[in-house]
């Protein structure tokens, strides 16, 4: 029987190498933590300084710039390049800790409902419909009013309505790999029901996990924007992207950089977190993969 | 008969709608030997076998009867008597080799699996034995093996990887669930015989479930002939194919296709055969 297949199988992580647009929104990702664990090294100036003097200045490359400020200042005269890089820790510290909190809860309540079915499954797919019910905004306005504005709030905010999303896609491909025969050749190998979910069936469900982990930290990095925006995120001597939009918004007939640039910052960001779950999902889907 | 090593008498199930799937099947195989379960689709050949092993669908559920492995009541029995049973005295050959093995998982963690687990073997002498198990059938460069995961092995080394997991820990009993039937005819072929072996090396009983009775003349002793969740007819292979007794035995037989015979065409059974059998067990 010489039919092994000649080559070896190429790793996962030189799969995920292959997919230009995971390469590319992984890099610009990681360009992200490094801006947000390095701030002050970067950041050229004090994020809070105020300078009415220099209140409004132009990006570097257009008429009436000043030195020093690459993307010129807000209304207060704050160097709007320092702000963003600022914004960019809260940005990823949401994205991270919030989308990391909301997988773990969905992930083990879809695993458990797809695995055991019955009654454990109706309790949760029940508790699922009901929250989704809600509409998502506003649920997370009104948590952070109730909880009181600051960062847990909001990470807890995210967790409590997105960790549905996770839930329902865990519990459906849970099931499907259940009716799987491996798990019935484990069952008859006597192998122990807790053992069988974790180690058989956990393995062939991280890759929709991964993607879809990908996919909510770039909703949660809009979901804190949206907060900040309404100033019920951090307070307000924090710079974030979206109260640095609600301050542009106000100015945007003088000085559309105000808020073109942290506009941009959010964009780019949510956009490359989904370009990292679309090319995670074309490198691990197992239905490719055979 | 030597003591029956399982003796399943009157079995039957349901499905979620209240149909019945098993209509009171009962039949006997002593220690060593091989019993065929032949029917067309839907006749309970595989409820037969997850309900020994006890892996019958959420929707199936028994009504009646008992399923006695070496004296000891199965159906409807706690789930830690099984356990304790699988993988040591009962062990299965799956269906289809493609997703009776799992994907993500190489080929030597899955084989040493019902070692350690169940031999409390280590990780190093299981993985030796079973490097010794893919020898047994027949297959060669066993490192190389053990390394893979099952997408990179063809259909016909991912059912000897099962045979061998299977006949692991020596049980005495297999339940082959159509085995074959995914693979083409030559490597068909092979996975019988290799089936056979082992089993007269092992003096291991085969529980047999297809739908082709080419397989059963090859390797069965014993023949069960069910229909709509009943048994029919249930003979020695010898005398199912010499005097068949039942009208839908001779009507299976005869739907056989016949390779010796080229231009034959198929003979399909006929509405009249199903309708009269149909009856018979409904009475």
């Amino acid at each position: 029987m010489a039919d092994v297949v000649q080559t070896p199988l190429p790793g996962t992580f030189s799969r995920i190498l292959r997919e230009p647009r995971a390469v590319v929104g992984g890099l610009f990702i990681l360009f992200l933590i490094f801006c947000a664990v390095f701030t002050p090294l970067i950041a050229p100036h004090d994020p809070l300084e105020q300078d009415l003097l220099l209140e409004k200045v132009p990006p570097a490359w257009q008429q009436g710039s000043e030195a020093g400020y690459l993307l010129g200042t807000d209304g207060l005269g704050r160097d709007l390049l320092s702000r963003l890089i600022h914004g960019a820790q809260v940005s990823m510290i949401v994205a991270f800790v919030a989308g990391t909190l909301a997988c773990l809860l969905g992930t083990i309540l879809g695993l458990l409902a797809g695995f055991f079915g019955g009654w454990v499954d109706t309790v949760i797919s029940r508790l699922v419909d009901i929250w989704m019910s809600f509409p998502p905004v506003l649920l997370s306005i009104l948590l952070v009013a109730v909880l009181g504005s600051g960062l847990h709030s909001v990470i807890v905010a995210i967790v409590v309505i997105d960790w549905t999303r996770f839930c329902r896609v865990v519990r459906t491909e849970t099931m499907a790999q259940t009716k799987l025969e491996y798990v019935d050749s484990a069952v008859t190998l006597g192998m122990p029901r807790a053992r069988i979910l974790i180690r058989e069936i956990l393995p062939n469900v991280l890759p929709v996990i991964l993607v879809l982990l990908s996919l909510e930290m770039g909703i949660a990095v809009i979901v804190e924007a949206i907060l900040s925006f309404v100033g019920l995120s951090v307070p307000t001597d924090t710079p974030t992207w979206g109260g640095m939009i609600a301050e542009g918004r106000q100015v945007i007939y003088h000085a559309w950089w105000v808020l073109v640039f942290p506009l941009a910052a959010l964009f780019l960001t949510v956009l490359a977190f989904n370009q990292l779950g679309d090319g995670l999902r074309n490198a691990l889907d197992p239905a490719l993969r055979r | 008969m030597r003591r029956p090593l399982l003796d399943i008498e009157g079995l039957s199930a349901q499905n979620a709608a209240g149909q019945p799937v098993l209509r009171g099947v009962s039949l006997m195989m002593g220690p060593g030997e091989v019993h065929g379960l032949v029917g067309q689709s839907g006749a309970g050949k595989t409820s037969i076998a997850k309900a020994i092993l006890g892996i019958l669908p959420r929707a199936v559920t028994l009504t009646g009867g008992s399923i006695r492995f070496d004296g000891l009541e199965l159906a409807g029995a706690d789930t830690s008597i099984l356990d304790k049973l699988l993988g040591t005295d009962i062990a299965l050959i799956p269906q289809d080799p493609l997703t009776a093995l799992n994907p993500s998982r190489r080929i030597g963690a899955q084989l040493t699996d019902a070692l350690r687990l169940k031999a409390g073997l280590s990780s190093r002498t299981a993985m030796a034995k079973a490097a010794r198990l893919l020898e047994e059938v027949h297959l060669t460069d066993t490192a190389r093996v053990l390394r893979a995961y099952p997408h990179e092995l063809s259909g016909g080394m991912r059912q000897r990887v099962l045979i061998a997991s299977a006949f692991a820990l020596n049980p005495r009993l297999i339940i082959a669930d159509e085995p074959t039937s995914a693979l083409d005819v030559t490597v068909q072929k092979q996975i019988l015989r290799l089936i056979r072996r082992l089993q007269r090396d092992h003096e291991t009983a085969v529980l047999f479930v297809t739908h082709d009775l080419g397989v059963v003349a090859q390797i069965c002793d014993d023949v069960t002939v069910l229909f709509s969740g009943a048994v029919v007819e249930q003979t020695t292979v010898h005398r199912l194919f010499s005097q068949p007794m039942h009208a839908y035995t001779r009507a299976l037989i005869a739907a056989n296709p016949r390779y010796d015979q080229p231009g034959a065409s198929l003979r399909p059974i006929s509405d009249e055969v199903t309708e009269a059998t149909l009856k018979g067990i409904s009475a």
